[in-house]
């Protein structure tokens, strides 16, 4: 799916594709964490417990 | 007065012992601003008068014998994203609506602050909602650096750094989701600590991210970093991450002896991506020897997934950051700073699945770090490789390169409490840093390693070219 412009400037629009490359990248990093496969989550959304 | 106090606690030592007054201390903050903000852009909005009025109060209740502590009398500023009893809260943004502040009302921090004494002598500079650049196309100051005016002063609490350094207070409040503290002290030669997650609470902050923000000191020194968060800390029912963990006496336990503890240390030279600055070697082996010489058994290790924490750190801060901004970033998208619409807006790349599953790496690695604390004590690194880069430098299309060489996302989503302290110049003239990381709410033994360090090295006590008598007359 194409993501909905934010930007009417096609010059600002190509910098946040190339920043959504970036993330993208950094999402993908975690998701081949294999000693999370069989993680829950909840200790990472409420670290003082 | 003979000369004005050059940290907080040696300020309140003056009060308590009559050689200085709340209005002394108040009014000479007052010319310090007057004379060198328009150069440094430390300040959004100055409270001058209801400072004069709350110096002369504190005068008052002094001679009355009714002081309220150590911050009583004593001039300190908040960074523009917390809210306070005075004035509107911009969060340095023309896209902040004035409806955040009716709905949240005022932060608990500004309010234990004022119930303490403090004088506040205004709302300080930041980036844009605590993200994003310096952008000279919005009506806002451009925050500069004390020690060489063409560098920035860091961020995001950019003007809670210069502004110390600089001497208009003599402390401030800052926050920190990816080393908003530790960044602006870094790069200004001050003293800043993040506490514990939780430590301090964030009602009446304008988030970044809700799971990852951070409230804390700033100041010239350990000692005056837990000076003020015996008043900031505590629980606050108005903020659900803020834990309930009583307040303690941090600065009775700045000792000076390390005895018996350990410290490992990780160079992170192989993360310096930007390159690390020919002096900051040897100024960081220096403090490890300082640390040696109070007393601490040093070691090497190596701290476990950097990268990844990294990515955690910044996908869980965009995540929830675009949670907030979304609406605002459709109707307001001019309103915002280029560097800040586009960075919260590509965020909408991120899934529901990638913010859990950066949750899910984010607990593996409170896992393995919790492993690493049962080996050391503390973990010593540097806060970053380099010091401050020149405001032409930073380019507002690509403001993820604003920050090289720095390292301090790490401890954020971990939320251990870590203090950055001066070690010295880089061969440029400005200052370098060091951080301290403990166990979680190990506060104690943080601030009386970087006291023991401060105890022993005049480094935090240094001062921009700029600010020194002879440059003022």
């Amino acid at each position: 799916m194409t993501p909905r412009p934010w930007a009417s400037s096609t010059d600002e629009e190509a910098l946040i594709a190339a920043s959504r490359e970036i993330f993208a990248a950094m999402a993908e990093l975690l998701h081949e964490v294999a000693e999370a496969r069989y993680v829950d989550p909840a200790g990472g959304f409420d670290i003082t417990r | 007065m003979t000369a004005a106090p050059e940290t907080l606690a040696e300020a309140n030592r003056a009060l308590v012992a009559g050689t200085t007054t709340a209005v002394e201390l108040t009014e000479c903050a007052i010319e310090r601003a007057d004379q060198l903000d328009s150069q440094l852009g430390v300040f959004i909005a100055r409270t001058t008068e209801s400072a004069r009025v709350a110096a002369e109060l504190s005068d008052r209740r002094r001679r009355a014998g009714e002081s309220l502590g150590p911050l009583d009398g004593i001039p300190i500023g908040l960074k523009d994203i917390v809210s306070d009893v005075e004035g509107q809260t911009t969060a340095q943004s023309l896209a902040h609506s004035p409806a955040w502040q009716e709905t949240v009302g005022v932060s608990s921090v500004a309010r234990r602050l004022r119930a303490a004494g403090a004088v506040v002598m205004g709302k300080l500079t930041t980036m844009e909602f605590a993200t994003g650049l310096p952008d000279e196309t919005k009506p806002f100051p451009t925050p500069r650096n004390p020690w060489d005016v063409d560098r920035w002063a860091g961020g995001s609490s950019s003007g809670s750094g210069s502004g110390v350094a600089s001497g208009m207070f003599l402390g401030a409040v800052g926050t920190d989701t990816a080393g908003s503290i530790r960044i602006p002290s870094a790069f200004n030669g001050i003293t800043g600590l993040k506490p514990t997650f939780g430590r301090v609470p964030k009602d009446g902050v304008v988030p970044l991210g809700f799971t990852l923000d951070h409230v804390g000191p700033m100041a010239r020194t350990a000692e005056d970093c837990a000076l003020m968060l015996e008043v900031m800390a505590g629980h606050s029912d108005s903020d659900p991450c803020a834990a309930h963990r009583p307040t303690e006496s941090w600065s009775s336990a700045l000792t000076g002896d390390l005895r018996g503890i350990r410290i490992g240390v990780d160079t992170w030279e192989r993360h310096a991506a930007a390159g690390v600055d020919p002096d900051q070697p040897a100024l960081f082996q220096r403090s490890l020897d300082v640390l040696r010489d109070a007393g601490a058994t040093v070691t090497q290790l190596e701290v476990p997934m950097y990268a990844e924490a990294m990515a955690v750190d910044m996908i869980v801060m965009l995540s929830e950051a675009h949670a907030f901004h979304a609406p605002d970033l459709r109707g307001r998208w001019e309103d915002y700073g280029l560097a800040t619409r586009v960075l919260l807006a590509s965020a909408d790349v991120l899934t529901g699945a990638d913010y859990v599953q950066a949750q899910r790496v984010r607990r593996v690695l409170r896992t393995r770090v919790d492993g690493l604390f049962e080996s050391v004590d503390l973990v010593v690194t540097p806060s970053g490789h380099l010091g401050a880069p020149l405001l032409s430098d930073l380019d507002p299309a690509n403001a993820l390169t604003a920050l090289p060489s720095v390292h301090t996302p790490y401890w954020n989503p971990l939320g251990n409490p870590t203090i950055a302290l001066p070690i010295g110049l880089s061969s440029v003239g400005t200052p370098l840093s060091m951080s301290i990381s403990g166990r979680h709410w190990d506060e104690r033994l943080v601030l009386r390693a970087a006291d023991a360090v401060q105890r022993r090295t005049s480094e935090h006590l240094a001062k921009p070219p700029m600010t020194t008598a002879g440059a003022l007359s």
